[in-house]
């Protein structure tokens, strides 16, 4: 059972109050009251950490979009387990796959507290079709992710565990950015970290300290934050720019 | 086999691999514009189609021939991320998210292929939805191999992930017409470029693969005898 929670209180205000002022978010533009596409037919659901937005395999219908809080995709293995395929910010749009599959082809997790809209898959592929704007968007935005998810496939097999967990830590900085006290902000616990790195939580810890030790990041309360940047792309071996 | 004659390009309205393209159901104007703006290259093996980093100024279309998109790490050893075919788009990813080309392309074998500049492939996207949606399905299907990839990384054996590997060449390149040999023949480098591990460890299991019966091998041509075996070793369960 997905414990959704929708908004009463919310739904009469037009949608999540930061969603107004990000023009950044890839359908941003299309909430703000000028040209309110989404707006019909969309449904505020308020997510606690944990919750699960929808399930792999369940009938894909319709998107989610996160107006604010961070959710982590995953698929579950043969195996029986959970494996972390993408992780999503603000302003992503979940369930995006609805287009050539009928079922969801991940689940998605709520990180942190999450508030999202949902828009019905009938509703989104008409807006869809109907304002190229919004579709362009929506491409770009898809396409950044699949190179994302590559780009790490490539890690795999590519790069040591040290290289991706230096990947990883930069690509967190990109994503997310940083808290008041400079801290990666993202509500990550090591085994997520390890499971999205695709190295176990032994070698993580490892190389964690390690990187410690020598003074590249600071670790307090299971948050990171990176201290020289130019030495942990020289370690990921990113071109630097 | 090298090809030296001049090879001329079709129009769009007479290409073979036009119904299994995106561009199968374009109004025949807008398919003339395409046309009309179109270059064309006969690419052969070791040539390079596009470069990583990059910057994308319009979209390739393959009229014959296959193609492996791929990434190569520091040492130089390659990582194949995606494979295409006769009818197929290439570059799109990094045309519509605007970014410098983040893998590199090259013909497996001989390969007729198409280029649209990006001016006439967005004016299109701008006025033709059904385009979009074709586009987004190619998107979205991408992004769900892509996870099923990372996801299959981490978790599957070898031995499982090139059984899953042949699998999907046979659904992607079809049969040859004894309907058992793979559509295409791969090296085994590549092979192993596809399935992510070394090119010993895919030779090894090829041939534990022959003498289970489950495959045959000549050459590089590869002949499916056990197809229900094959797909038990992959352990696909959706």
């Amino acid at each position: 059972m997905s414990k959704k929670k929708k908004d009463t209180a919310n739904v009469s205000v037009a949608i999540h109050k930061d969603c107004f002022k990000a023009t950044i978010y890839p359908l941003g533009e299309f909430c703000r009251e000028e040209h309110a596409i989404l707006l019909d037919g969309r449904q505020l659901y308020r997510f606690e950490k944990d919750d699960i937005l929808f399930r792999e395999h369940e009938t894909a219908n319709g998107v989610f979009c996160l107006g604010s809080g961070r959710a982590k995709l995953i698929k579950r293995g043969h195996d029986g387990r959970d494996h972390i395929v993408r992780l999503a910010k603000p302003g992503d749009v979940l369930g995006i796959t609805l287009f050539t599959s009928a079922t969801y082809t991940t689940s998605a997790v709520a990180l942190d507290e999450v508030q999202a809209c949902y828009i019905s898959k009938v509703n989104f592929l008409q807006i869809f079709a109907a304002h190229p704007r919004f579709a362009m968007n929506l491409m770009r935005s898809v396409a950044r992710d699949i190179g994302e998810v590559e780009k790490r496939i490539a890690g795999v097999c590519q790069k040591t565990a040290r290289q991706r967990v230096a990947e990883i830590l930069l690509m967190l900085l990109n994503r997310y950015g940083i808290d008041q006290y400079q801290y990666l902000d993202i509500p990550l616990p090591l085994k997520d970290l390890a499971n999205f790195s695709c190295t176990s939580c032994a070698t993580l810890s490892r190389l964690l300290s390690d990187f410690k030790k020598k003074d590249l990041i600071r670790v307090k309360h299971h948050k990171i934050k990176l201290v020289q940047l130019d030495r942990l792309i020289q370690i990921a071996k990113l071109p630097a720019n | 086999m090298s090809i030296r004659r001049k090879i001329d390009i079709p129009h769009c309205e007479d290409c073979a691999s036009r119904l299994c393209s995106i561009f199968n159901d374009l109004p025949s104007e807008e398919l003339g514009k395409i046309n009309h703006s179109k270059g064309g290259n006969l690419y052969k093996r070791g040539q390079n189609i596009f470069y990583e980093g990059t910057r994308p100024s319009g979209l390739y279309c393959i009229n014959f021939g296959k193609v492996k998109i791929y990434k190569i790490d520091q040492s130089g050893k390659e990582q194949i991320v995606r494979l295409a075919k006769a009818g197929d788009v290439l570059g799109y990813r990094s045309l519509i998210s605007g970014e410098l080309y983040s893998s590199f392309a090259a013909p497996l074998e001989d390969s007729l292929i198409c280029f649209i500049p990006r001016t006439v492939f967005f004016s299109l996207l701008q006025t033709n939805a059904n385009l979009s949606m074709k586009i987004m399905k190619i998107l979205s299907q991408d992004l769900k191999s892509a996870e099923n990839r990372i996801a299959n990384m981490a978790q599957k054996p070898v031995r499982e992930r090139l059984a899953e590997a042949l699998l999907i060449l046979r659904e992607f390149y079809g049969l040859e017409d004894d309907e058992a040999t793979l559509g295409v023949a791969l090296t085994r480098e590549d092979l192993a470029n596809v399935v992510g591990t070394a090119t010993e460890t895919v030779i090894r299991l090829l041939s534990e693969f022959r003498e289970d019966k489950i495959i045959a091998l000549k050459g590089r041509k590869i002949k499916i005898l056990d197809h229900i075996s094959l797909v038990k070793t992959a352990n696909i369960f959706d």
